[in-house]
């Protein structure tokens, strides 16, 4: 189990890599865009779609990311204040919590997708990107996110009934001691 | 009575240290299964999509990528120890550098976490060195950071501009000189505390012409990213997005010129610029639901005809709001706090003849008041987190006080002379 998260984990933060890199490229499509407008003549090179379906694609995996990262935003008014052990129940609390959003998101967007097949609808650019390329991507991307939050209530869970010590369990559950859980992380203390 | 109890348990969840996102999504799928059979969340999918494509939404990740650059290339830091010689001489010393710097690399990025935690990070071994008293001198580095989402480019400013339908370029227009006056304000305040009693300050530097010219060239990069990004907006070369695309373009070569862009950088850049934008965007996604869920269910008017019937002037309606933000800034995280509820706000105040614009930058002021006040304030864990030394947080929150009052003026300031903010953007549309 301790390895499949591990697994889940670099795979997310692969899917993250993969997603930065096309956010890269898309940056440059853009730059090029307006270079050869401001310089030329006005060429569609579609740009402003290709990295709209890059940024919706990155978010939905970016979820799971922030999950494994303890990223997404939380108020710790009363968090700061309990003992490890209500934290531990919180923290699973949260996770519920988000596996039913991300769960009714992700069932959405399949809808969505399903939708897009059946008529198999393109974009109404000059583009005609046929849209479930993109929209698959981006509902998996919301699938994974579910996944990722059932699969860490069910770890935490596994591991506080095999009697684990304590401190894997808060470490699973990312029980934080100090820091405030409300604060993502600033990017420079992560060096 | 249904609606009562749902609100009750939002709140209670909410305490509970439920992920916001979650719970704001939890809220409008049960308004919607309660009062509507469900009917609005069966387009939900369709909904997030096209909000998800939006062009103008591609300017976080890059916006947030630019200032990833510019911190792991070394670039924040060479930039702070040049304003330092330039401002340290003042009373106060390097607290003006701090300041300086945080506005100057606010210009290149929008965030003011990375401007508080990159700040601090170089300035925070100054104290133990000359000499200065810890809080005022990491109450500036936090009250500092948040230029951040002031000064443009600022993610803020861009979702609220989604939000409300504002032109994001009037708004960066709007920020600019509230942000180069607020700077000034801190300065300012930091010299009074500081003449008042000296033991505050630092071992100062006398002025040295030579190294100051000296340390120019090192401005020169943040000064050609500011020009690139804002300049090509307001000549009309560009719109945000692609302003982004050209600062981001520009920092890649200040990196790869300076021999730190590598693949680990790059990596590293992607995976803050990726958690920072999914963690912003699932907020903005469950915010837009609830907006469109409670517009459904009429809660919006039922709250303007709510706030009509107590009868306040215009003013104290304002009034009135900038408390319950101060209040609300109190507990919440500040992005959560625009994003919940900026959707009822807005048509509250451009109702009464509000600026839609002067709304958005007094919304700003606030969130930065937000940032810098506990018992939640997200710079203050910010510059509790690079302390070394073990100190109360107690201490950062005192040395932030005089800021938060300064901040306070500003708001009023602002109410009172709106053209702070809306006489840039008239010259220009």
């Amino acid at each position: 189990m301790t390895r499949l998260y591990r697994l889940l984990y670099r795979l997310s933060r692969w899917s993250v890599w993969v997603c930065g890199f096309a956010i890269l490229a898309s940056t440059f499509l853009i730059f090029f865009e307006v270079l050869l407008r401001n310089v030329d003549r006005a060429v569609y090179v579609g740009s402003a779609e290709i990295s709209g379906y890059v940024f919706a694609i990155s978010i939905t995996w970016g979820f799971a990311f922030c999950v494994f990262e303890r990223a997404h935003v939380r108020i710790d008014v009363v968090y700061r204040f309990v003992g490890a052990r209500v934290r531990l129940a919180l923290d699973v609390l949260s996770l519920v919590a988000l596996a039913v959003f991300a769960g009714a998101l992700a069932r959405r967007a399949t809808d969505t997708l399903d939708e897009t097949l059946l008529f198999q609808a393109v974009s109404t650019t000059p583009l005609q990107t046929p849209l479930w390329i993109p929209q698959a991507l981006w509902a998996a991307g919301f699938i994974f996110f579910a996944g990722t939050c059932l699969f860490l209530i069910l770890y935490i869970l596994v591991l506080c009934l095999s009697g684990a010590p304590a401190r894997e369990v808060f470490a699973a559950a990312g029980v934080e001691d100090e820091v405030a859980s409300s604060a993502p992380k600033p990017p420079a203390a992560r060096g | 009575m249904p609606a009562a109890i749902i609100l009750a348990l939002t709140l209670i969840a909410v305490a509970l240290s439920l992920p916001v996102a979650a719970v704001l999504g939890g809220l409008s799928l049960s308004l919607d299964a309660v009062f509507n059979d469900a009917r609005l969340s069966a387009t939900f999918g369709g909904f997030v999509w096209d909000k998800s494509v939006d062009f103008i939404l591609v300017a976080i990740p890059l916006f947030i990528l630019l200032g990833e650059i510019v911190l792991r290339s070394g670039l924040a830091e060479d930039m702070y120890r040049a304003v330092a010689k330039w401002l340290s001489w003042l009373p106060g010393g390097l607290m003006h550098a701090n300041i300086g710097s945080s506005a100057i690399f606010a210009a290149t990025s929008g965030s003011s976490v990375a401007t508080a935690a990159t700040i601090g990070t170089v300035a925070y071994p100054e104290i133990e060195r000359r000499g200065y008293r810890e809080p005022l001198f990491l109450g500036s580095i936090a009250a500092g950071g948040t230029l951040g989402i002031l000064i443009p480019p600022s993610v803020p400013l861009i979702v609220y501009g989604v939000l409300t339908q504002t032109s994001i370029p009037e708004l960066y227009l709007a920020g600019l000189i509230p942000g180069i006056l607020l700077a000034a304000f801190f300065s300012l305040m930091v010299i009074g505390l500081c003449l008042i009693n000296p033991d505050r300050d630092g071992e100062r530097e006398r002025p040295n012409l030579q190294l100051m010219l000296g340390a120019l060239p090192q401005l020169a990069p943040p000064l050609v990213l500011f020009l690139g990004v804002v300049g090509s907006i307001y000549l009309g070369w560009a719109t945000p997005t692609e302003a982004a695309s050209i600062g981001v373009i520009t920092a890649l070569a200040f990196a790869a010129w300076r021999r730190r862009l590598t693949l680990s950088m790059l990596l590293a850049a992607f995976e803050g610029t990726i958690r920072t934008t999914a963690m912003i965007m699932l907020i903005v996604l469950a915010a837009m639901i609830l907006n469109i869920v409670i517009g459904f269910l009429g809660v919006i008017q039922a709250i303007v005809a709510l706030i009509g019937d107590l009868g306040l002037t215009p003013l104290q309606t304002i009034a009135l709001i900038v408390v319950l933000y101060l209040v609300l800034g109190l507990f919440m995280e500040t992005f959560s706090m625009l994003l919940t509820t900026v959707g009822i706000v807005f048509p509250i105040a451009t109702g009464l003849g509000f600026d839609g614009v002067w709304l958005g930058i007094l919304l700003i002021l606030l969130m930065e008041t937000a940032l810098i006040t506990p018992p939640i304030g997200l710079n203050l864990f910010v510059v509790q987190g690079i302390r070394t030394n073990g100190g109360s947080f107690h201490e950062v929150c005192v040395g932030a006080l005089p800021f938060v009052l300064t901040m306070v003026a500003m708001i009023v300031f602002l109410i009172a002379v709106p053209d702070l903010a809306l006489w840039l953007p008239r010259q220009f549309y």
